[in-house]
């Protein structure tokens, strides 16, 4: 069964344009996706309409058979799905440390030891205890990129959302973030969802989908 | 509650910003400080001022109404008389009351001390003699045979001039004020003047029917002490002129005169329990039958005048607070938006990663309420230390300024015109003692006041700056910030 669901969906930012038109996608859990296209194509504004971010202009999307657009996306985004987002989205006066325990505090998650459990998190991205505790903008975008995908994983959401996760980083921190994400879907069965220009992700991943000028082209190589 | 940490850590890791509005706040909070705690002692002292001192209440003839009332209705305004007086007193409300009878003779025994004799005016003598509408003005200055003023109180407690000093007696005694001889009691002045000792006998007679004669035995000599500014000054109003006689002679004079006569020469004064029994007290009076032509009226303006300045003081601090208030309410607003807005990626951030509206509202209403209650503490600290000193000096400038008013007006009467000014002569002059010391308390009320006041400004402001923020989702926020 899948747990995303996308059906013809329709959206658009100013009202005239379609971004995205006619998609139908299904997602399912202890898999990884590929959303591959060329700049511009409409891979972040997917993401965020399945993040709950934005809301269908037309059509629907259900994440375990609930439409997304009925329920409380708060309660959504801070519970079922983590998003790794393009530009991060860190909040600039907290350290590494207290962005991933925040988003461990907003979600429902009952989770002992944050602490402990934020820096285990780091240090799988490669993120240090003396660069945990620095706030995230004395950080590189590497380790900022890096920083936002600990907090995506923090209160172990069923989907991961991931806008190029690896687009700052070089191959070494690209390979391990790519096992990263795919032990998840494989060894926790967790649906993950990455957006990428990168040949080795798409390589890496279980299913690819192709997106242009807004429009699907399912294709697997 | 995690919120209230982030907003501590947000807080803390935004010194900068957050000191400059914490100063902001703090300087609105020294001046509404500052301007609430002198309003409130303020009135607390004019308060306490008027508590203190017993209304004095008097029921005057009003003029006015009485030049318009049609013949009939003149008719119907019965004057108070002595039994109506004591049928007032007679009141739950009435703690003590007194009146005096007021009377006037002539004799050909005595001169009155005259105005001239103790003070040279070679003017006015002149314009006395000349001018023709003048005289009829002024009673006469020359001396001879004006009338003298006979004065009687219900409760001798209350010669106020014997109370306090300003009469003395200096030879033989005051007489019993129930006593139903022919006995009097006159100045030294007026001793001097016509040779009199205590024993000496003065007949006076009527100065409506000469027929009506009286024989008085002098019991008691007083000296006034009054400076000449402070009297009258002229004639009959001379205050070395006034004769003390007991209660029942000055009746027997009255009730030889006609009514008109004897409802003038009473004056009844009323005090209450309580002075905000006053209102009660007019009805029951109205009801035992006061005529409208009467008007019930207090001294409190006399009582209160000492004060003027800590009034005017506290009236001016009241608005200074209100102006202090509405400027703070909407520096803070400003302040807020502007913050909010420079916070935008902030709050999109937090929304996006699932934080709620209410959350965000919470955190930002906490942060402003860390900021302000430490501005608060500080600006209250400081403004409670700054108070006394800024009130000394404000009524430092207000006493000068009131002092020079009042020398100003007793210099325009030139003390001639105060004749007309019977009940008080000369109250003007009178050595008015100036509260000049106005002790600032800062009460915990004031300063809990302060604190709902600040708390109520920064939550409303916080409110209408989030609003304004949050009608967004998240996505706008973080696409449009800039
Ligand atoms: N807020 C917005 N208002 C209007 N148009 C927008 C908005 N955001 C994005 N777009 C447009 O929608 C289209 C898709 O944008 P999107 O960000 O989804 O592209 P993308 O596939 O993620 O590209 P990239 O690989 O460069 O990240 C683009 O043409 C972009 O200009
Ligand atoms: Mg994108």
């Amino acid at each position: 069964m899948s747990i995303i669901k996308i059906e013809e969906l329709y959206f658009t930012y100013d009202g005239s344009k379609y971004v995205l038109q006619k998609i139908n996608m299904e997602f399912e859990k202890g898999i990884t996706y590929g959303v591959f296209g060329k700049s511009g194509a409409g891979k972040s504004t997917l993401l965020s309409l399945i993040a709950g971010l934005e809301v269908a202009s037309k059509g629907k999307i259900s994440y375990l058979n609930k439409d997304l657009s009925k329920i409380n996306r708060d309660k959504y985004r801070c519970n079922e799905i983590g998003v790794i987002f393009q530009s991060f989205n860190l909040l600039p006066h907290l350290t590494a440390l207290e962005n991933v325990i925040l988003s461990m505090d907003i979600s429902d998650l009952n989770v002992k030891d944050r602490e402990k459990k934020a820096h285990q998190l780091l240090n799988k991205v490669g993120i240090d205890e003396t660069k945990a505790s620095r706030r995230v903008l004395q950080l590189s975008g590497g380790e900022q990129q890096r920083v936002s995908i600990a907090r995506a994983l923090a209160y172990d959401s069923e989907v991961i959302l991931a806008d190029e996760p690896t687009g700052n980083l070089d191959k070494d921190n690209e390979e391990e973030i790519i096992n990263l994400l795919s032990d998840l879907a494989h060894k926790e069965n967790k649906c993950v969802i990455i957006i990428s220009h990168s040949h080795n992700v798409k390589e890496a991943v279980d299913t690819v989908y192709y997106l242009e000028n807004g429009k699907l082209k399912e294709s697997k190589d | 509650m995690y919120i209230f940490k982030y907003a501590y850590l947000s807080v803390t890791r935004n010194k900068g910003r957050n000191i400059l509005i914490g100063l902001i706040i703090m300087a609105i909070t020294i001046s509404a400080c500052i301007a609430l705690t002198i309003n409130k002692s303020g009135e607390n002292l004019v308060n306490t001022y008027i508590n203190s001192n017993k209304l004095e209440i008097t029921f005057n003839m009003d003029t006015g109404i009485y030049r318009n009332a049609t013949d009939e209705e003149k008719e119907t305004y019965t004057p108070i008389t002595i039994e109506d007086v004591i049928n007032y007193g007679d009141s739950s409300y009435v703690s003590d009351y007194y009146y005096t009878l007021t009377s006037s003779l002539e004799s050909d025994d005595i001169e009155t001390v005259s105005y001239d004799e103790m003070f040279q005016m070679p003017d006015d003598r002149e314009t006395d003699s000349t001018s023709s509408t003048d005289t009829s003005n002024r009673p006469s200055f020359g001396g001879g045979t004006t009338g003298f003023s006979f004065v009687a109180y219900s409760n001798q407690g209350y010669n106020e001039n014997f109370v306090d000093g300003t009469n003395k007696i200096t030879s033989g005694e005051m007489f019993d004020n129930d006593s139903t001889e022919n006995v009097v009691v006159i100045s030294s002045d007026l001793a001097d003047e016509n040779n009199l000792e205590v024993g000496d006998t003065i007949t006076f007679y009527s100065s409506t029917d000469d027929t009506i004669t009286y024989e008085f035995t002098v019991v008691g000599i007083y000296e006034d002490s009054s400076t000449i500014e402070s009297t009258s000054g002229m004639g009959q109003n001379n205050s070395r002129n006034t004769i003390y006689i007991p209660l029942s002679i000055a009746k027997t004079i009255l009730a030889n005169e006609d009514d008109s006569v004897t409802n003038k020469g009473l004056s009844a004064k009323f005090y209450l329990n309580n002075n905000d029994d006053l209102d009660a007290f007019e009805t029951e009076v109205r009801e035992k039958g006061l005529s409208d032509v009467y008007t019930v009226s207090t001294n409190e303006d006399e009582i209160t005048s000492t004060l003027e300045h800590i009034k005017n003081m506290s009236k001016f601090s009241k608005s200074f607070l209100i102006v202090v208030l509405i400027i703070g309410a909407i520096i803070l607003s400003i302040i807020n938006i502007l913050n909010i807005r420079e916070r935008k990626y902030e709050i999109g951030v937090s929304r996006a990663i699932g934080m709620t509206k209410s959350k965000i509202t919470l955190q930002l209403v906490a942060e402003m309420m860390i900021v302000s209650l430490a501005a608060l503490i500080v600006g209250t600290t400081i403004g409670v230390a700054t108070s006394q000193p800024i009130t000394n000096s404000i009524l430092a400038s207000e006493i000068s300024s009131y002092q020079t008013e009042s020398t100003q007006i007793s210099e325009n009467f030139g003390g001639k015109n105060f004749g007309t000014n019977t009940q008080r002569g000369g109250s003007f002059t009178k050595n008015i003692d100036y509260v000049d010391s106005l002790k600032v308390t800062v009460s915990a009320i004031t300063i809990l006041q302060l604190f709902l006041i600040s708390i109520f400004l920064t939550t409303v402001s916080g409110i209408i700056a989030i609003t304004f923020i949050n009608q967004y989702e998240p996505n706008k926020i973080l696409q449009n910030r800039t």
